[in-house]
């Protein structure tokens, strides 16, 4: 047995209602730092509302209001004190759909940085390097830095949208199924590049394609109407999960 | 509805086709017992060629596993009886083979026999067909609890075993079995040994396909 990495979230006893319409239910998990996590489960189970938890996203939804704990590194995020933007900062997150700024690939890098009041040239071009780099993309783009970021084909836009979240230098990166529109090449690339990314960051992933969540993650959680079923290193939910809803859910028994 | 019927069908076919396999390899062993006891030389020849057969079905079952996995990507529970089944087909062809191999010892012996020796081979035999019976049982079950039964049973096939070593040795000393008559019926009941192992390596297989534990070890 290896030893567990440091927690990073922790969850207990999460409740999230939609006005009336309770999404999640008694929620309990934690996340560990440096390891790619894999949300999975059918559509409407509340992995991506459970995503969204874990930097204020569903505070965008009126009628959302949670009960429970999420705390991220002993702090309750849930707290009134809680800076909301300083959390997205650490907690940043990348989409279904890439979703490039329309300017040009450098704009895009360092509006983030801007924001937080960097303005030295030099470390600024620096940023941009090392995020491009770490998101596989410098190679491709280098020469082309000023050129719109609308222009590059899905699977750039979509390195490109990483490339900007770890532009602002978050420790953890939520992901809702950043390669469901990417074509099979393009989501190779982004799963050779979670995988790299995991020494620097905590991955939380919501995947609907189940052979990516065995690829690429280190534990993987199985929501079903609003109650996590199980949660565990892949390896083991995926050749003997302890859950009969699992077991038939990953067989694709039902779903 | 159930989902993935392509699936569900191809793991039944597979599995139906693995009990033929080893219905197969059981029926030879019994033919091949058969004709080492009545030394009937025309039976052992087709119990020989017979073994043919046995391989063949190992090849087809190992095509049709094969297909599962990179047609299907089978998962969990579908995963293990997958590969499980890749895994025993080895032993059960081990055991077509030791069928094969028993009956070819018929062909070295004489008409004339020490009957005496034969009742404790016929015992192990009696013993090792009831163990790869069970094996196939188990496997159409996925039924680890009738797996452990079979485990457990090798037990009394080694004793069996260390027993017909005894008496032939004993027959040896004084004088009342041809030599050469010793040595094949030994080879015989080292066969049935075997098979009663291959019988308990299945065994194993089937606790892998329920459990992922293969001899107390996580496989995954």
């Amino acid at each position: 047995m290896t030893a567990q990495n440091p927690i990073v979230f922790q969850i207990e006893n999460l409740n999230l209602f939609y006005g009336e319409k309770q999404a999640l239910k008694e929620i309990s998990i934690a996340i560990y730092e440096k390891e790619v996590t894999a949300l999975i489960g059918p559509s409407g189970c509340g992995k991506s509302t459970f995503l969204r938890v874990l930097n204020r996203m569903n505070d965008l939804i009126d009628s959302c209001h949670i009960t429970g704990n999420v705390t991220y590194h002993d702090q309750d995020i849930y707290q009134p004190k809680t800076d909301v933007n300083g959390l997205r900062k650490s907690v940043g997150m990348v989409f279904q759909k890439p979703n490039p700024f329309p300017m040009s690939i450098l704009d895009n890098l360092i509006y983030g940085p801007k924001c937080q009041g960097i303005r030295d040239r030099f470390l600024l071009k620096q940023i941009v390097e090392q995020s491009l780099k770490q998101a596989a993309l410098w190679d491709e783009v280098k020469d082309r830095l000023k050129e719109s970021a609308l222009a590059l084909s899905g699977g750039q836009q979509q390195r490109l949208c990483i490339a900007r979240t770890i532009a602002m230098k978050p420790e953890v990166i939520l992901m809702d199924e950043p390669t469901s529109a990417l074509d099979p090449v393009a989501t190779a690339k982004i799963e050779d590049l979670i995988s790299s990314l995991k020494q620097d960051y905590t991955i939380i992933i919501v995947t609907h394609n189940m052979q990516q969540a065995a690829r690429i993650s280190d534990k993987t959680a199985f929501f079903l109407m609003g109650e996590l079923i199980e949660y565990g290193d892949a390896n083991q939910l995926f050749s003997t999960p302890e859950n009969k809803k699992t077991e038939e859910y990953i067989t694709g028994r039902f779903g | 509805m159930t989902l993935r019927q392509t699936l569900e069908q191809a793991i039944e076919d597979l599995k139906k086709e693995v009990a033929k396999m080893a219905d197969f390899a059981l029926y030879n062993l019994r033919e091949g017992l058969n004709a080492f006891k009545t030394t009937n030389f025309e039976l052992a020849r087709q119990v020989m060629k017979a073994d043919d057969e046995v391989d063949r079905f190992e090849e087809e079952i190992a095509k049709m596993a094969l297909k599962i996995i990179w047609k299907e990507q089978p998962v969990a529970s579908d995963l293990r009886l997958v590969t499980g089944i890749l895994k025993l087909i080895t032993d059960l062809e081990r055991i077509g083979d030791h069928a094969s191999d028993i009956a070819e010892m018929t062909l070295h012996l004489e008409d004339n026999r020490n009957q005496r020796v034969l009742p404790l081979t016929s015992k192990m035999a009696e013993i090792v067909e009831e163990m790869v019976l069970k094996s196939i049982q188990a496997l159409v079950r996925v039924d680890e609890s009738l797996a452990e039964t079979i485990i457990q049973t090798d037990d009394s096939v080694d004793q069996l075993f260390q027993d017909v070593i005894s008496y032939v040795t004993a027959e040896l000393k004084k004088e009342t079995i041809d030599p050469n008559e010793a040595i094949y019926v030994l080879m015989v009941a080292k066969y049935f040994e075997r098979v009663g192992d291959h019988a308990v390596n299945i065994a194993e297989w089937i606790i892998f396909i329920a459990k992922g534990k293969h001899k107390n070890t996580m496989l995954f």
